[in-house]
């Protein structure tokens, strides 16, 4: 299962290639390419690690870090009665 | 970028499906635990408040036109400051898009089919979800007008058929514990259903021509939802009681169960399901878009489309853990997002609002 997803993920960012970057060259579009193949080198580096059940870290943790000094303030606001 | 129209009509309908959102199933729970049998006041005086928020959010856009919200923050904010805030909120309209998609796989699993595995399920939702966002804007906003007839139609539906298991008594006492609870039952409301639309703000004065009607369609489409989130509260409280709503998970599709009607009508909470998957995926789009329309507008791209495919990627890695699971997710829910939603919503857009007015006073003076 784990081999699968992988060999997936990886035909995934094949196909993609092929189709989106000699199309990106052509117009010369630098940015947009640089965008394009940061974004599909992290998914395909985190769904990997992903299948190989590394931990991979949780955005919405992020977000609990970011407002973790105003944790009581909800609480309080939300308590029953 | 090719200028996209949309009437303002789809707006409405869009705003309306924004509000009622994918917190419908779990909203009914939140504020009947706050409230009690007064949940619906709650709601009506939570529509009143929220008001306010659109207003703000019209207001901000009317003045800017011809600019997204990413734009906007960044004009004001300046390069560094601006680049931050909307990073800020490209990324949590991304994780608020997937955790869209954890509630859809959450909901049929736990309702529907235990033994099913998620990732395909959630490959399944997000492939449907980048195809419509590679069709674009006003594909989808069409499609959203048809899913409006059919998802309100079943509604309507579906409460005249639980008309026979109503009990008004579960109405009553009306404020028996003063005002505060209704107070505090709003503010589930507010969170989940106003302050969201700001995601809006991304399509709101760009696609229009006429951003007056717009503003209009803004309003009206806000009460719409807010009406469709009163009627499932209400109907929810009146048919199974307030204290037995507070301990429910999906409280609208258990109360959906109940039908019973000349034999044939019975079991059919999987209209509930249809209108639920159909409207979530009306609000997970919107996220979607303004998550990767706000990058491709940060990164002052020419297209958002390059994107998508590889967004899709890391939406689905992330839509198996973005709520590491049941209980994580009531405790980020109502820890969390109440005050992200608040600076994304009200602290955010205030700022910008009243930074515009400066400008405006500004300009004036010096012509």
């Amino acid at each position: 299962m784990v081999l699968i997803i992988i060999v997936l993920v990886l035909a995934f960012a094949a196909i993609l290639c092929i189709v989106e970057v000699p199309k990106l060259l052509r117009s010369g579009s630098f940015k947009e390419l640089w965008a394009f193949s940061l974004l599909l080198a992290l998914g395909v580096v985190l769904s990997i690690l992903k299948a190989l059940k590394v931990e991979i870290g949780n955005p919405s943790d992020l977000f609990a870090w970011i407002y973790s000094p105003l944790e009581g303030v909800m609480e309080s606001l939300l308590k029953k009665g | 970028m090719k200028k996209t129209k949309i009437s303002p009509r789809q707006l409405m309908i869009l705003t309306s499906g924004l509000s009622f959102g994918t917190v419908t199933l779990l909203l009914p729970t939140s504020i009947a635990e706050l409230a009690g049998p007064d949940a619906w006041l709650s709601i009506l005086l939570g529509t009143a408040i929220g008001l306010l928020f659109i207003w703000i959010f019209a207001k901000l856009g009317e003045l800017n036109p011809d600019k997204t919200f990413v734009e906007i923050i960044q004009l004001y904010f300046g390069k560094l400051a601006g680049g931050f805030v909307a990073v800020f909120f490209i990324l949590s309209s991304l994780v608020v898009a997937d955790q869209g998609v954890w509630y859809m796989s959450d909901f049929v699993q736990s309702a529907f089919a235990y033994t099913l595995p998620i990732l395909p399920l959630n490959v399944f939702f997000i492939a449907v979800l980048v195809f419509a966002l590679l069709c674009g804007v006003e594909t989808m906003y069409r499609t959203t007008e048809m899913i409006f007839y059919f998802g309100f139609s079943f509604l309507m539906i579906l409460i005249l058929m639980l008309i026979p298991k109503m009990e008004p008594e579960n109405l009553l006492p009306v404020m028996e514990k003063g005002v505060t609870p209704v107070l505090k039952g709003s503010i589930p409301f507010l969170f989940n259903c106003a302050l969201p639309l700001v995601f809006l703000n991304m399509v709101y004065p760009v696609c229009f021509e006429n951003v007056k009607e717009a503003k209009r369609a803004l309003f009206k489409g806000y009460l719409l939802g807010a009406l469709c989130n009163l009627i499932i509260v209400a109907v929810c409280v009146l048919v199974m009681g307030s204290s037995l709503i507070a301990n429910l998970r999906f409280p609208m599709f258990i109360t959906s169960e109940e039908i019973d009607l000349l034999v044939i009508f019975s079991r059919i909470e999987a209209m509930t399901f249809f209108i639920w998957v159909a409207v979530s995926f009306i609000s997970v789009f919107s996220y979607a878009y303004a998550g990767v329309y706000g990058l491709a507008k940060l990164l002052k791209m020419k297209d958002y489309k390059i994107l998508v495919l590889p967004m899709g990627l890391l939406l689905a890695v992330y839509s198996l853990n973005i709520y590491t699971n049941t209980s994580y997710q009531i405790k980020w829910d109502s820890t969390v997002w109440p005050l992200l939603s608040f600076t994304l919503g009200f602290i955010l857009p205030i700022l910008l609002l009243i930074l515009s007015y400066i400008k405006k006073i500004m300009e004036k003076n010096s012509s």
